[in-house]
């Protein structure tokens, strides 16, 4: 990376500029120092030195923001909880932090308008005041609104589609600074495309959701062998509204998770705390016994089904979907057509285990509805999402690289939000709609303002 | 202890409880859990005090996460003395469980230096 003496200047102060420039480490002693703060996403596997970082407090300020920095790239920030490199730039990441909170709600329709830099994890307690509550929602809730939509956040359940197909209207601010409303009437164009947009459209302002009544839940957890849980896996999905397993690597079973809505009245929360216990134990037999991958097995089996406990619990549904993820991770996920889902994990589980690969940390599997979004990967059909991770502290390459092509055999499109190897060429036949969001956004912004590299490299568009 | 001894204490269910003190640990050493109900030892400027209610109280106000809570200084203490500058780089790029910038996208070395200052209640020298 190279600085321009007007960049230096901007980014370490005068006194750093100046010590750069001259060596004089004095002039740093004597200022009041700060150090350079470098932009990093929640896996720390993502990092940038942005020339700045503002956190407007309203649209007009935002507006403002992108009509002044004409000619710098400006890439908006949720919670940073994407792993792939949607965020980093050398020019402005915008937060909407300051942009949070309910604004607005219709009781005959259900529908509540957030600002969108409101974190998922503060809007069930707001919408259960009003009646209202999110249909589905992820398994963790550090999203941003605007973060998870932009990149299609899901949660797990048949009959449910991911956030952005619960999006009923949007506020944009394009990159020549205006303000535009639109839905399903108004730029329905722009409207359709802005639900799943990485952030390339503009930043999103505020949404309008459609919800449901408020509803409970009730979560129950078991252990069970894998393939018993494929085999019935068209029952599972059927009979419960929102159902997923978590397959233990280099084991035989894996945790199951059935959500259903309750009318029981009586609470019974979710342990408190994270999944840190849980993994901090695959990781201990994972590094013990690795070398020896019957004796790891056998000891997983067994400590899963006979050792671990996993509760039931009954709550608000906000309560009950959202777990504590204290443990850091990288993440790659595909969304494999619905019924290729148990035959894409089993292959996946089997090459981890053939080839003993470096993870100890469960494999997600879900299923989501399908919309009619253009670049949600679960445009025009039912779709089941595989997620495979690496603990934050050990390098995911090798072990990506031997997963992602499997899901590239079973038709896969890549989670935007997470890591994976495709560029244009060979994104664009997995969207038979690639060219209507190409097409809005450049009308929107043919200046690219909102493009970084890896977005020039997704769409194919030159710097 | 064994490895394996310790992995089936980590797995039943009262070693699960016992080891909780251990999980999701953000710092050096010390309880995780509160030992009084998180208290704020000074009063933040208001726009800080709103960086703390979106960022840092989503853990360091919630006991189970395992971080040292606000107003703790004897979970704070290790922490504290390992010195500001050890303090401030794990704030910058996350630690254990502790994400990079604290979750906090737009705030700056002061900003973060006051918010540690208040969680932990004690002065951070360079």
């Amino acid at each position: 990376m190279q600085f321009t003496r007007r960049e230096l200047i901007r980014t370490f102060g005068l006194a750093g500029a100046l010590s750069a420039f001259c060596g004089l480490p004095g002039l740093l002693r004597a200022a009041d120092r700060e150090r350079i703060v470098v932009w990093r996403n929640w896996s720390g596997g993502q990092s940038c030195i942005p020339a700045d970082r503002p956190a407007p407090a309203n649209e007009e300020e935002l507006a403002a923001l992108i009509r002044s920095s004409a000619g710098r790239v400006i890439r908006p920030v949720g919670s940073g909880h994407s792993f792939s490199p949607l965020v980093p730039t050398e020019g402005t990441i915008v937060s909407l932090a300051k942009m949070s909170g309910l604004i607005s709600h219709d009781n005959a329709r259900l529908q509540a308008e957030f600002w969108a830099g409101t974190p998922v994890s503060q809007m069930g307690g707001p919408l259960k005041e009003i009646g209202q509550a999110l249909p589905n929602m992820a398994d963790i809730d550090y999203q941003t609104l605007a973060g998870a939509i932009a990149t299609s956040t899901h949660g797990t359940g048949a009959k449910y589609g991911s956030y952005s197909s619960q999006v009923v209207g949007l506020r944009l601010v394009t990159a020549a600074g205006e303000i535009l409303d639109c839905d399903a009437h108004d730029h329905p164009e722009v409207f359709n495309a802005a639900r799943v947009s990485l952030g390339a459209l503009g930043i999103v302002s505020r949404v309008r959701l459609q919800n449901r009544n408020a509803f409970r839940l009730r979560s129950k957890n078991w252990v069970q062998d894998t393939e018993e849980l494929l085999e019935d896996m068209p029952r599972l999905i059927r009979e419960n509204d929102h159902f997923e397993i978590n397959s233990l690597l280099h084991s035989d079973v894996s945790v199951a998770s059935a959500l259903n809505e309750t009318q029981e009245t009586q609470t019974k929360p979710k342990e408190g705390g994270g999944d840190a216990d849980k993994v901090n134990m695959l990781e201990g037999v994972h590094t013990r016994y690795r070398n020896s991958p019957r004796i790891q097995a056998t000891l997983l089996n067994f400590i899963a089904r006979h050792l671990v406990s996993f509760p039931d619990a009954v709550d608000d549904s906000y309560k009950v979907f959202a777990n504590v993820r204290d443990v850091r991770f990288n993440e790659m996920e595909y969304e494999v057509p619905a019924e290729a889902g148990p035959a894409c994990l089993r292959e996946v589980l089997k090459k981890i285990r053939d080839q003993n690969l470096n993870s100890f940390i469960p494999t997600e599997f879900r299923y989501v509805k399908g919309d009619d979004i253009p670049l949600s990967m679960f445009q025009g059909r039912d779709t089941c999402a595989i997620s495979v991770h690496q603990y934050y502290d050990l390098d995911y390459h090798n072990f990506f690289a031997q997963i992602e092509p499997i899901f590239w055999k079973y038709d896969g499109r890549p989670h935007w939000g997470k890591l994976h190897t495709l560029n244009a060429r060979l994104l664009e036949p997995l969207y038979p709609k690639w060219k209507d969001f190409l097409a809005v956004r450049e009308a929107l912004d043919p200046g690219g303002r909102f493009l970084n590299a890896h977005l020039r490299s997704v769409f194919g568009l030159r710097g | 202890m064994h490895p394996f001894l310790r992995i089936i204490f980590l797995a039943c269910p009262l070693g699960a409880a016992a080891c909780l003190s251990a999980c999701g640990d953000h710092g050096a050493g010390g309880p995780p859990f509160a030992a009084a109900p998180p208290a704020a030892v000074a009063v933040l400027p208001p726009e800080l005090q709103a960086v703390y209610d979106r960022s840092c109280k989503n853990c360091h106000a919630v006991p189970a996460s395992g971080a040292p809570q606000a107003g703790d200084a004897r979970a704070w203490a290790p922490r504290i003395a390992q010195g500001a500058d050890i303090l401030i780089e794990h704030t910058f790029s996350g630690y254990k469980s502790m994400p990079p910038l604290g979750a906090c996208m737009d705030c700056n070395e002061k900003q973060y230096r006051a918010l540690i200052e208040f969680m932990s209640g004690a002065s951070l020298k360079n």
